[in-house]
């Protein structure tokens, strides 16, 4: 469960950055009394034009950033002052695929294992399981450099899994990606609804939103324009397609 | 600490698998002084070997044909005496490296010499041939000892009339004092400089190359706290700037030895001094300056967007670390309560102490604790550094 309450966010602006937007003042505010919940078992998704404002929102319930004001809580914790254990219920996946290229796949689920307090017995066990999952015992042992994307984005893929998070983070994880590597990810979101996970993705590809959420929250600007379930915002759609709708709420705001 | 501990190693798996930080960890400073030291010595002996072989072309202007100099020169082992009509084509073949040295026996020279008075040559050469000059000396100064003595023959004096003060030098310091008061001034600067070459690397691929590869973003997300990601990764960088800095002592040592013409006293001399209390102390002055070290490049490499970015920030520090480490080489400037207490300056002249037998160990310990406490404050300030998310996720 996320629970998001009011929340915003300023950046500070260096004078060069003053300048160059042709303002005074010294803060640049990026969320606005942002407000959803994310509730178990269903997959939610931010979508929103790049610089909406969707990564910094998954970065602050991610607690990598921290809130001007108001309230995060993820499975009941207050992200302010929990850091370390809101992190422990998290699992982050970006479209980027983040990864040690001098490392191979066994070390580098070792080593996020073991960063996320996960005892050999069940970090050998759920590696076990995930590889064979996704098929990945013929290159475990190779260096991610000499890997394929594809390959890859299956390492990613363990390393956000390997701790059983309760919730699941999903920052465009798509973008940049070929066909079949995309669709290891979707069957892993899937699989996430179907195991009673928490799952929010951020996204801007509209037919991306229609294959897989079940709630909608559209941010323009730092704002929420749009919040609510995906089967309503298609009953209620007055643009001819879901991506016109889109694009009429945003440009309406 | 099971955190730092799973950090540090893979930070160390990570970097000893990156062909780029180990040469500058590993490579470089174990082969840059054999390497420079052999082809030094090589070329020196080469040069010197063949400048003596080499038959000293003497050009001749003899304007008293009365003199017994002309044929002192030219029976003298190893010289070819050519006759010059005047000092203008002397200078000309000079410049042209036809002849290596000129020589213009001025009017009266065997009157002044007869009349005991002294005798006018002009000696013509060029400064930019290094060993002419004392060769030509020192055949001039053996005609001139020869003359000295049928002078004090004839006249009937005893040797001691024209030294009339005989010194006999009596060096009280050690070989080792003068050694290490000489070798003490350079080792400091290079290891100086390598505990920064050799942390520098590192530090770039563990904070830049992690933000520029994106892998930064996935370890903050784990409940590990980011105290713990500073530290693991600061172990590597600490611990590869000390290896970089005893690897080039290693390698130096091994030049020493290797180097067959240095004298056998001033290698084994060498040899005594990189004892292991010399390894030891110099330890206790690497660690915390290697942390204080990380903790000027740590910042720089958290700030710096890309690898590139973070190179062209650190390398202006590099001049900033060589001028200090330089002071162990200047004469005069003494380790005293004030120098004990400047970073860098401070491990420099400890060194030379250290290794010439004189250090003075009150200053020592003001230069250990001194260093420990930079060290803190860099550490200090990396933290909030790195606690700072504008920073990290710039």
């Amino acid at each position: 469960m996320i629970e998001v309450n009011d929340l915003c966010k300023d950046f500070p602006l260096t004078r060069k950055q003053q300048a160059e937007m042709g303002v005074t003042q010294k803060t640049l505010r990026v969320l606005d009394r942002v407000g959803f919940e994310c509730r178990p078992g269903r997959i939610f998704s931010l979508l929103g034009p790049n610089g909406a404002g969707k990564t910094t929102t998954l970065r602050i319930i991610s607690t990598i950033l921290s809130a001007t004001s108001g309230s995060v809580k993820v499975c009941g914790l207050d992200t302010a002052g929990n850091g370390s254990a809101v992190r422990a219920k998290i699992g982050f996946l970006t479209g980027t695929t983040g990864l040690y290229e001098r490392l191979t796949p066994n070390e580098i689920i070792r080593y996020y294992a073991s960063l996320n307090g996960v005892d050999r017995p069940t970090m050998e066990r759920r590696r076990e399981e995930l590889f064979t999952l996704l098929d990945m015992h013929d290159f475990a042992g190779k260096r991610i450099g000499k890997l394929s994307t594809g390959m890859k984005q299956k390492v990613s893929i363990v390393r956000t899994m390997i701790h059983d998070p309760e919730v699941v983070v999903f920052d465009e994880p798509t973008a940049g990606l070929d066909v079949i590597a995309a669709k290891n990810i979707i069957d892993m979101i899937r699989n996430c609804r179907e195991q009673g996970k928490t799952v929010i993705f951020s996204s801007h590809i509209m037919s991306e939103v229609d294959l897989l959420c079940d709630d909608l929250a559209i941010i323009h600007k730092g704002r929420i324009l749009y919040n609510d379930t995906m089967e309503h915002f298609r009953k209620n759609m007055q643009g001819a397609s879901l991506t016109d709708e889109f694009i009429r709420i945003v440009n309406a705001a | 600490m099971k955190n730092i501990l799973t950090i540090a190693s893979k930070e160390f798996l990570d970097t000893l698998r990156d062909r780029r930080t180990l040469l500058m960890m590993i490579v470089v400073p174990v082969l840059v002084f054999p390497i420079v030291f052999t082809l030094a010595n090589r070329l020196q002996s080469r040069v010197f070997q063949k400048e003596q072989e080499r038959a000293l072309q003497v050009g001749l202007i003899n304007l008293d044909p009365g003199n017994d100099l002309a044929d002192f020169l030219r029976e003298y082992p190893g010289t070819v005496v050519v006759e010059a009509s005047d000092a203008d084509t002397l200078t000309a073949l000079i410049r042209s490296d036809s002849l290596q040295v000129g020589i213009v026996i001025e009017p009266g020279f065997a009157g002044q010499i007869e009349a005991l008075q002294s005798g006018r040559v002009r000696v013509m050469f060029s400064a930019t041939k290094l060993t002419v000059k004392d060769r030509i000396d020192r055949i001039l100064d053996q005609y001139a000892d020869r003359k000295l003595e049928d002078r004090i023959r004839a006249h009937g004096f005893a040797p001691g009339f024209v030294r009339p003060l005989e010194q006999e030098a009596v060096n009280v310091a050690s070989t080792q004092e003068v050694i290490g008061k000489l070798a003490g001034g350079i080792l400091p600067y290079l290891f100086v400089i390598f505990c920064f070459m050799g942390g520098m690397y590192p530090a770039i691929d563990l904070f830049t190359g992690e933000k520029e590869r994106k892998t930064l973003e996935t370890v903050l997300t784990t409940p590990v706290s980011r105290l713990e990601i500073l530290t693991g990764k600061m172990i590597v960088i600490v611990s590869a700037g000390i290896l970089s800095a005893l690897l080039a002592i290693l390698g130096l040592y091994v030049a020493f030895q290797a180097t067959a013409d240095l004298p056998d006293m001033f290698a084994s001399v060498v040899g005594e001094m990189l004892n292991i209390s010399f390894l030891l102390l110099t330890l206790l002055m690497l660690i915390p300056l290697t942390v204080f070290f990380a903790g000027i490049m740590v910042p720089v490499t958290i700030y710096a967007k890309s690898y590139k970015e973070a190179q062209s920030m650190l390398t202006p520090f590099t001049f900033l670390i060589i001028f200090p480490a330089m002071v162990g080489l200047l004469p005069g400037v003494e380790y005293t309560v004030t120098t004990a207490l400047i970073p860098i300056v401070n491990i420099s002249l400890a060194t030379k102490e250290i290794l010439a037998g004189t250090i003075h160990i009150p200053h020592l310990i003001l230069t250990i604790v001194s260093l420990f406490t930079y060290a803190a404050l860099a550490v200090g300030f990396c933290v909030r550094w790195f606690g700072s998310e504008t920073n990290v996720l710039r």
